[in-house]
């Protein structure tokens, strides 16, 4: 097995970097810890649906494979980059077993 | 809590691109709720509705087939199989022996039939299949009643070929049922045979169909088909007596043994024909079949060595079927409403819309001009539709755990995503793989295309419709022909044009349509390729079915997935699959830059070039100034985004050619394509790796015409921003402008500017 640990102490720099610009260019250390957090597996995964195209999103997952559904998470956006913290905030946790800290978000 | 948005009709078109004076038929389905649904001709004039460009424009269209129509339910029949078009056992079913060579692919998924004589409405005859475990068995249904199950218990590995057989002897009731592997192994050990001995007496007072590859659910061949194979079929075989295991390692030789043919009744050769649908039968009673729903054939046999990879070469290594559970050619709809294309309708993009209070269905197709001769505008728009067959219902969700990081941001996913997951039976496109995984190598538009529609994603059909709109915009008068029709038209189908504009996306080309192509290009005809991965997958169209291609993912390229070793040939031509620059005719040959690097993060501008104040351009940059160009966009924020070409000499870009502009100023998500590496390192990101970059291009055809190339997919999508005023559109319509001008641009053998007329 591949050790993917992150300490989240060490990784609190990375967040901060990522809540600055959640897409575009990264720190190589940052791109490696986006690598694991966003290799989840397709059912199950956080996404987008648009409900309004180019406006407003909602976010979904898969409930199963090809033939299944999808439901809502029930969070709309009207800024993708929200979305895309939000999801951090929830892999974070998931990866670190503790909450981001509260003071580390959006400029 | 929001709701998500609901598609509840399906439907089809007959036609991708129609002619005034023809007629196209619409079939639609509900799916879920919807019970009536109210239609109406649009003329789509943009197709995404992003809040920073133009919107959607839908223009009202008068016809005759605008109203209200109840909704209903049509059933889709997916799986493929050879099928028989008379009953085929010739008469009252004794003794028999069945056989063939396979390569199941998914055993242990349930009954998979590998040959029935059945009749499913008395359930009399025999189906020789792998039972629910994987194992080989026998399934007999008796006149006088009851059913016989035979099995070797012993499952079956995937992806190993197997010689299968079973015989049965009427009088005795003897059944021998035998698998036996082609390359046994040790310790793990698949060869069986399994000797029983049933009640006995005859399986049929009369014909049975015939199938393989699944069995027929009625005592007609057309009554539907269930428990299909996945996996590879070789040789089949079929004989009216119970034979010796000697006898059936004879009969599964090329030629039917002397001393069998009498009691042969089926031999099938299915390296005959592999283009076609007929699958021929060399036994006297030359019981020829037809395969259903297209299995991929020119598929590597049992004995297939390595020497060969071309089906032409050794074709007795090459008489393996591929059959799915999951193929579909023509979902065969029955229509619900059709239009006569009036004569007067003018060349666009059209849509009939269903509306039922959820999610509209807009049923793309393109209205072509006439197929009269006669005088034509100067611009002529190509709509990539053999592009959009090979995305047909792309399936993100079947994506790998990778496909995210690939694209540096959450999915972005549309109802049509939503719908089509739920809905596997609507087939697949040539990124995803059928259900035992193999890659998908053929696509149909006879069947819903979920993601040919309005606001998909923009490196398609949404991207292209701001191409249209600027046209409109800009008051240009247009035709707007297909890939289709360049393939089955040939140079006949551009000569009336001067200047051909692609959309963001041509990626998939047939040898026809190149020729085309490069013939335009020789007798002056001028191209404005304004995408990026152009001109990359060699495909083809089938020769006797309408609207379905091939590609096979070849020895190179960025792919979904990739052929089986041997595989690699189109079956419907015998040309060689794979990406056009491994088959000699690299992109940059023809449009000056070809496929380089994918991302799908963030788009980035272009910026000028030294080459950009050549006067041989300078009607390119005419009122544009040092600006970025493209610093905006519906296409991930820029003009050069998502597939992007380079300028390469190696590979056949003209050296007279003008790199005018580059945006290389990636993230590390803008990968080098895998062609581009002859080994695996690390420096293949946008931020250091140099051949990662958008490179724009002007040159001379030497014939009179020229070319333009922006090299991204991202570049339409960001030209209807602040109301078309911007550098993206103003170098567009320069273009446009000058390359429908029929002033000729400098042939081979001037060497300077004044030597040309303006």
């Amino acid at each position: 097995m591949k050790d993917l640990t992150f300490d989240p102490v060490e990784c609190l720099p990375l967040a901060r970097e990522f809540m600055a610009q959640p897409v575009g260019r990264h720190s190589p250390n940052l791109q490696r810890l986006m690598r694991v957090l966003r290799q989840e597996a397709p059912i199950g995964k956080p996404c987008l649906l648009a409900i309004e195209p180019g406006r407003k999103w909602l976010l979904i997952q898969f409930t199963g494979p090809r033939g299944g559904g999808a439901h809502s998470l029930g969070r709309v956006y009207t800024d993708q980059m929200e979305a895309e913290r939000d999801v951090f905030r929830m892999r974070w946790k998931a990866l670190m077993g503790t909450d981001l800290p509260k003071d580390i978000h959006a400029p | 809590m929001t709701d998500m948005p609901r598609q509840t009709l399906m439907a089809y078109p007959s036609e991708i691109c129609v002619a005034p004076g023809e007629t196209i038929r619409f079939m639609v389905s509900e799916v879920g709720t919807a019970t009536r649904y109210a239609v109406r001709l649009m003329r789509m004039h943009s197709l995404d509705e992003d809040p920073d460009a133009c919107g959607l424009i839908e223009e009202d269209v008068p016809s005759e087939f605008a109203g209200n129509y109840p909704a209903r339910f049509q059933a889709v029949a997916t799986g493929s199989c050879i099928a028989f078009p008379e009953a085929a056992w010739p008469g009252p079913l004794s003794d028999f022996t069945v056989q063939a060579y396979i390569w199941p692919t998914r055993p242990g998924a349930g009954a998979a039939t590998i040959l029935a004589c059945w009749n499913d409405d008395d359930a009399t005859g025999f189906r020789l299949e792998l039972d629910a475990n994987g194992a080989l068995a026998l399934r007999l249904g008796f006149v006088e009643g009851g059913e016989a199950m035979v099995s070797t218990k012993v499952p079956l590995r995937p992806r190993e070929w197997v010689l299968v057989s079973a015989s049965y002897e009427a009088a005795s009731g003897h059944v021998t049922v035998s698998q036996a592997p082609v390359r046994p192994y040790p310790v793990i050990d698949t060869a069986a045979t399994c000797r029983e001995t049933v009640r006995g007496g005859p399986l049929s007072r009369g014909p049975l169909p015939l199938v393989i590859a699944a069995y027929a659910q009625g005592a007609r061949s057309d009554a539907g088909f269930a428990a299909h194979f996945n996996g590879k079929i070789d040789r089949p075989r079929l004989a009216a007596a119970a034979l010796a295991f000697d006898d059936i390692e004879r009969l599964a030789g090329t030629a039917i043994p002397h001393g069998l043919a009498a009691k042969v009744i089926g031999f099938w050769d299915m390296a005959q024909d592999i283009g076609s649908v007929r699958v021929v039968d060399l036994s006297a009673w030359h019981r020829h079949g037809a395969v259903v729903n297209l299995p991929t054939r020119g598929m590597t046999g049992f004995n297939w060595t390595g020497e060969f990879h071309d089906w032409h070469r050794a074709p007795d290594q090459y008489g393996a079927i591929h059959f799915h559970d999951d193929d579909l050619y023509d979902a065969g709809w029955d229509a619900d409403f059709a239009w006569r294309v009036p004569d007067d309708t003018p060349s666009g993009c059209y849509a009939a819309k269903l509306e039922d209070g959820n999610v509209p269905v807009y049923l793309i197709f393109f209205v072509r001009p006439p197929r009269r001769p006669g005088q034509r505008p100067p611009i002529a728009f190509l709509a990539s539709t053999a592009h959009f067959m090979a995305y047909a219902n792309y399936r993100l969700v079947d994506r790998g755990p990778l496909s995210e990081t690939v694209r540096g941001r959450l999915w972005l996913l549309g109802p049509e995503d939503v719908l089509m997951h739920a809905h596997p039976e609507i087939g697949n496109s040539c990124y995803d793989a059928h259900s035992d995984g193999s890659g998908v190598c053929y696509s149909s538009r006879l069947r819903p295309i979920l993601n040919l529609q309005p606001n998909t994603r923009l490196a398609s059909l949404a991207g292209d419709g701001y191409v249209l709109a600027l046209l409109r915009h800009l008051g240009t008068d247009y035709d707007i022909i297909s890939d289709e029709d360049l393939h089955n038209e040939g140079l006949a189908a551009l000569a009336p044009y001067r200047c051909l504009v692609t959309g963001g996306h041509p990626e998939y080309w047939s040898s026809e349509m190149m020729e085309a192509l490069e013939g335009f290009l020789s007798s002056g005809g001028r191209l404005m390729y304004l995408g990026g991965n152009g001109f990359y997958w060699r495909t083809t169209y089938h020769r006797t079915l309408p609207g379905v291609i091939e590609v096979r993912r070849g020895e190179d390229g960025n792919r979904p997935w990739a052929a089986e070793p041997g595989e690699t040939t189109l079956s419907f031509t015998g040309q060689t699959g794979g990406i056009w620059r491994r088959l000699g005719r690299p992109p940059q040959s023809i449009v000056g830059v070809g496929y380089c690097a994918e991302g799908f993060d963030v788009a980035i501008p272009y910026h000028r070039l030294p080459a950009s104040h050549d006067p041989r351009c300078a009607f390119i940059f005419d009122g544009v100034g040092d600006q970025p160009i493209g610093d905006m966009g519906a296409g991930f924020g820029g003009a050069a985004g998502q597939e992007i070409d380079h300028y390469d000499a190696r590979l056949g870009s003209p050296p007279h050619a003008l790199v005018v502009a580059t945006a290389d100023q990636f993230t590390d998500n803008m990968l080098l394509v895998n062609e581009d590496l002859e080994a695996t390192h690390l420096a293949v990101g946008g931020v250091e790796c140099p051949a990662v970059r958008a490179d724009m291009v002007f040159f001379e055809t030497g014939y009179g015409g020229a070319v333009f190339s922006t090299g991204s997919i991202s570049w339409v999508a960001a030209l209807a921003c602040q109301d078309f005023d911007n550098p993206v559109a103003r170098i567009t319509s320069n273009v446009l402008s000058r390359f429908a001008d029929p002033a000729e641009f400098p042939r081979v053998g001037t060497s300077k500017m004044d030597e040309v007329t303006p």
